[in-house]
């Protein structure tokens, strides 16, 4: 039976607790969750400065509101209702069904390298949680994957929801599951799921329905691929951009931009 | 400090200015890209194609260290002549990420890299003019979201409208013209993607 580790940006990730909780209905083996540390003064001072105000309200939303800041239909609230997953923090998976959870500053902490030698995972699932080093990258058994909420390779990077809008290209909007390597969303692809944008959608309540996809694909893609059914695609490097928070500015444009598209249809 | 004087009282002030005088402004004033047009700014201004001037900066590896104000100046003048490409690419992707990934920090990097505050302050805004042709040439967006990012700083960019017009009178320093002509690329900018379109 394939077994694998888990990464996760905090104990409380509505995502990692879905995406842990499917894994374990469909029978794979979970040998460790590494879970960082939210209580880290530099992790803040490292995300205050890539992401800015932002950062504050992803913060109200994922960690204070948590599921009460999900409302709407189709979104991981509603999702994990249907599938009838009430764990909201991953401390639960230690008493049932009795995984490991470790905690660490940083994903690349000696204490994760040194599991890792030890665990040798077949896999490795990343839900976030910053960059990883090589070190990492080596021990994870076939390697770590991620969902990305982008399509690769065109749209690498950050805010690659509203960039394609903005670029004129909603019909690139979708999910890639693909290995982590040591460039920036660079790794082989697993599998590319496009997610058209429907009538009436914001860009808010876009990416509120495609985090649960990201949960079912991630799931479905790992399995998958332990059993065999899926081979890795590489990426050329020129074929796709590298893309960064947008501005403020920019941001305005491509929701009225995404807003005026709905109007039309 | 902001811009309160309308764009073409601003530009009457470039408008009325000397043609030689404006021939040794061409990097502030010249190649415009149509941003006056899409502004509605008249009259066209009469500049001297600008001259490319070979420079040894881009036989360097690509990196902010490696950066100086000719150099820059000899990569824009590839962007308009759409010549050598793929070095102007490398060196633009480069920098771009660079300050993608330092532009909280950067006053502090450029006091560490230059010679001068005065001297770093002009290298920045050749860059992000730079940048902002880059935009302009290619239709990236990307060039477009750093160079808001970097007007945003007040230390980099901080044009006033009124004590433009004002200096004007008697001869614009090379700081604030390189600022009017990014407020100008600016605007045209947004215009341009306001409507939903790029550069239709």
């Amino acid at each position: 039976m394939p077994e694998i580790c888990i990464f996760s940006p905090n104990r409380y990730s509505l995502y990692t607790t879905t995406v842990t909780a499917l894994l374990i209905r469909r029978g794979i083996k979970i040998q460790t969750i590494y879970v960082r540390n939210l209580l880290n003064p530099k992790r803040f001072i490292n995300e205050y400065r890539r992401d800015g105000s932002r950062l504050i309200t992803k913060i109200w939303k994922k960690l204070v509101l948590r599921e009460a800041g999900y409302q709407r239909v189709g979104d991981i609230r509603a999702f994990r209702e249907e599938q009838g997953i009430k764990v909201t923090d991953l401390f639960e998976f230690k008493k049932d069904p009795g995984i490991p959870v470790i905690q660490c500053n940083d994903l690349n902490d000696p204490v994760v390298i040194e599991g890792l030698k030890i665990l040798q995972p077949d896999l490795v699932i990343f839900t976030g949680g910053g960059l990883l080093r090589q070190e990492i990258l080596s021990n994870s058994g076939h390697g770590v994957i991620n969902c990305h909420m982008g399509v690769l390779p065109l749209y690498r990077g950050m805010d690659v929801v509203e960039w394609p809008i903005l670029e004129g290209n909603p019909d690139k909007l979708g999910i890639t599951v693909h290995f982590m390597d040591k460039g920036i969303d660079t790794g082989d692809i697993l599998r590319i799921v496009k997610i058209p944008p429907l009538n009436g959608e914001t860009i808010r309540s876009l990416r509120d329905r495609i985090e649960p996809i990201m949960c079912k694909t991630i799931v479905d893609t790992c399995i998958d691929f332990l059993d065999g059914k899926l081979t890795r695609k590489p990426q050329r490097i020129m074929d796709g951009k590298q893309y960064f928070k947008m501005h403020p500015t920019l941001m305005g444009i491509t929701q009225g931009l995404a807003a005026k598209d709905n109007h039309d249809q | 400090m902001s811009n309160n004087v309308p764009l073409s009282r601003l530009w009457n002030v470039i408008a009325e200015m000397d043609s030689d005088i404006l021939d040794s402004h061409k990097f502030a004033l010249g190649y415009l890209y149509g941003c006056d047009a899409i502004l509605g700014l008249k009259p066209h201004l009469n500049i001297r194609p600008i001259e490319i001037v070979e420079n040894p900066m881009i036989n360097k590896k690509p990196a902010f260290k490696n950066m100086d104000i000719a150099g820059i100046q000899y990569l824009r003048s590839l962007v308009f002549k759409q010549a050598k490409i793929d070095v102007v690419t490398d060196w633009a992707e480069t920098i771009m990420r660079f300050l993608e990934i330092n532009h909280a920090i950067l006053k502090k990097k450029c006091t560490n890299t230059f010679d001068s505050i005065l001297t770093g302050r002009i290298t920045m805004l050749e860059l992000t003019a730079l940048l902002m042709d880059c935009h302009f040439a290619w239709h990236d967006l990307r060039y477009l979201n750093i160079v808001l990012k970097l007007m945003d700083q007040h230390w980099l960019y901080s044009f006033d409208g009124r004590e433009f017009f004002l200096e004007g009178r008697k001869h614009p320093t090379q700081i604030n013209l390189m600022q009017f002509r990014l407020l100008i690329m600016r605007e045209a900018a947004l215009k341009n993607i306001s409507g939903g379109f790029v550069y239709a």
